[in-house]
């Protein structure tokens, strides 16, 4: 899968998640998916590796020490350079208030864990899509 | 003729004068009568009208203000006041005529305005004190209460108790510069005055103590639904590792998977599957437990709400090699929260799907209920419930003794959550069975038939 859109033969992700079995989780799922990824463990490294790194899409997890996955979100969203980047909130809160607020804060996705691998990277391909179009 | 006729006129006119007299007495006796009756009903309307605005102010010190310019204007005083004695601080609020309302305050209450405490001595637990002349009673020896007095310009004194249940408080103080004295009209006035200020004392601290208890119990509420909200974070985060790399396995993420495998892998999953229902049923029920149940009640039509939840049970009914058959009024409407009434339904077709062999049929019927109501009944053709464990049937981790047997898997939590949600959305729930025969379990909730176009109730139809 090559995207010379975006000057990468391979799409990258940015994983935030604070636990590291479920972000290896994802981890090898995308990189099985043809994708290149990175994780991040907290909130203000995600923060720093979204606008250093130029990721094509971001898996935030809602609950993470340093700073919320809907921080970061409305963080990136205030700034030109990260307003347009796919964000994908992960969370295990599934009120719908909580997805509510996820859709407030800017989020173009919301996912409830525990969730399917298979389902994650289909949502996944469709933020990568969307932008690109 | 005149010679006689002057002594008849003479009686005539004794008879009708002591008639006369008798009656003008009676009348005087009878006006006096109106009169006390008069003044009587007055001063209860004037109890009744200053009790009323005391009630009005939601502020203590603004009551005892209005009351005590209530007192001093309708009973003609030269000075009245309302004094209230705590352990902190003496508080008073002083009315004259012609003046603005005065508020003093004492702390430590140590010389205080407008009497000494003393007074309070003075006076019983219930009773007041009518005083015709305070320069001259003996009741008032004490150098400092006849100075303060003096000082005050009080000739006629009236105090009244304001009582607690741990004794006296406070008085409501009238007084005159002359000596007219008050009379028991305005001493039942003034008393009934001080009864509803203490009334009024007392529900302030009992609603008071009511606000720490509900602060309390709101405290408790949030750190509950914090608990749940961890709780539920910290039981999700594990599943999902373990679900997502079973499934990662059986797509063969992982290499190629053999028969046996694949197996013992579809177990893992089976068992993850159950254990993240029985965290979501719990989950449940922390929030019925909370009293966050029923938060956003909506109207819900209930047509597509059965469509949807046909189309969820869809794989496990034909698993279980079931018929299913789904009727529902076009226009019948429940008034409650959709994910609430969806998990009730889902929890019963959930239990009527397991419970019943192979060939069986379930039956899920939503008719108009009667006024105010939807009838939602769920129906099978399974094992039913032995007769006598039905009434135990909605109580936690209770589990049939013909499910048990059978090694059908179940916490024994679905029908308690079904229980709670429709108490929560004010409805009623019923269960017949016959065992070997069938269960049909009957849901009332709060709702209605929307009226169609042709002014009349839709018949269920087949969905």
């Amino acid at each position: 899968m090559t995207d010379v859109e975006v000057g990468r033969p391979r799409p990258l992700v940015l994983i935030a998640e604070d636990d590291p079995d479920v972000r290896e989780l994802i981890a090898r799922k995308l990189r099985g998916e043809g994708m290149d990824v990175m994780g991040v463990g907290d909130g203000i490294s995600a923060l720093e590796a979204a606008r250093t790194m130029r990721p094509d899409l971001v898996l935030l997890d809602v609950m993470m020490p340093g700073m919320t996955g809907l921080q970061i979100c409305e963080e990136l969203r205030s700034h030109v350079a990260t307003r347009n980047l796919p964000v994908v909130l992960i969370t295990a809160r599934a009120r719908a208030v909580d997805i509510e607020t996820g859709y407030l804060a800017g989020a173009d996705d919301y996912i409830v864990k525990p969730f399917s691998p298979r389902d994650l990277v289909a949502r996944i391909r469709t933020g990568l899509r969307a932008v690109r179009s | 003729m005149t010679h006689w006729l002057l002594p008849a006129g003479y009686l005539t006119a004794l008879v009708l004068g002591v008639l006369l007299g008798v009656w003008s007495g009676r009348r005087h006796a009878h006006q006096r009568h109106t009169m006390e009756q008069a003044a009587e009903a007055a001063a209860k309307e004037t109890s009744r009208r200053i009790s009323g605005l005391i009630r009005t102010y939601p502020d203590l010190a603004d009551a005892f203000d209005a009351a005590v310019a209530a007192v001093g204007q309708e009973l003609g005083c030269d000075l009245a006041y309302v004094q209230l004695v705590r352990r902190e601080e003496h508080r008073a609020t002083v009315w004259r005529p012609d003046q603005a309302l005065a508020r003093v305050a004492a702390s430590p209450p140590a010389a205080f305005l407008p009497l000494p405490d003393e007074i309070f001595g003075l006076l019983g637990a219930e009773g007041s004190v009518v005083v015709e002349d305070a320069r001259t009673h003996p009741w008032l020896k004490s150098s400092d209460m006849v100075a303060a007095l003096a000082a005050l310009d009080v000739v006629s004194l009236l105090v009244c108790p304001i009582a607690s249940p741990s004794g006296v408080i406070g008085a409501v103080v009238a007084s005159r510069a002359s000596r007219r004295p008050f009379g028991h009209h305005e001493v039942d006035v003034v008393e009934s005055v001080a009864w509803s200020l203490g009334r009024a004392l007392q529900n302030r601290v009992l609603q008071n103590q009511q606000n720490a208890v509900v602060e309390r119990l709101e405290a408790l509420d949030r750190s509950k639904s914090d608990f749940v909200a961890s709780v539920s974070h910290e039981l999700r985060t594990p599943l999902t590792s373990i679900a997502g790399y079973v499934e990662m396995l059986l797509d063969g993420d992982g290499g190629p998977v053999v028969d046996g495998q694949r197996e013992m892998l579809g177990i893992i999953g089976r068992n993850t599957d159950r254990l993240q229902s029985l965290i979501e049923d719990l989950l449940t029920i922390g929030k019925i437990e909370s009293g966050a149940l029923c938060a956003e009640p909506s109207e819900v039509p209930v047509a597509p709400l059965l469509r949807a939840v046909e189309a969820a049970m869809a794989p496990a009914v034909t698993a279980a090699g079931l018929r299913l058959d789904v009727s529902a009024g076009e226009d019948l409407v429940v008034e409650g929260d959709r994910g609430q009434v969806e998990q009730v339904l889902l929890n019963l077709l959930g239990n009527a799907v397991k419970f019943t062999p192979p060939g069986g049929i379930v039956t899920v019927v939503a008719t108009d209920g009667g006024p105010g109501r939807v009838e939602l009944t769920v129906a099978d053709t399974g094992i039913g419930v032995p007769q006598q464990e039905q009434g135990q049937l909605f109580t936690r981790f209770f589990r049939a003794s013909n499910a048990t047997q059978r090694a059908a898997q179940g916490a024994g939590l679905g029908l308690s959550i079904v229980e709670s949600i429709v108490a929560a959305h004010g409805g009623e729930i019923s269960l017949a069975s016959d065992e070997g025969a069938g269960t049909l379990v009957t849901v009332r909730l709060p709702g209605h038939a929307r009226v169609t176009s042709e002014g009349t109730a839709a018949a269920p139809a087949r969905l």
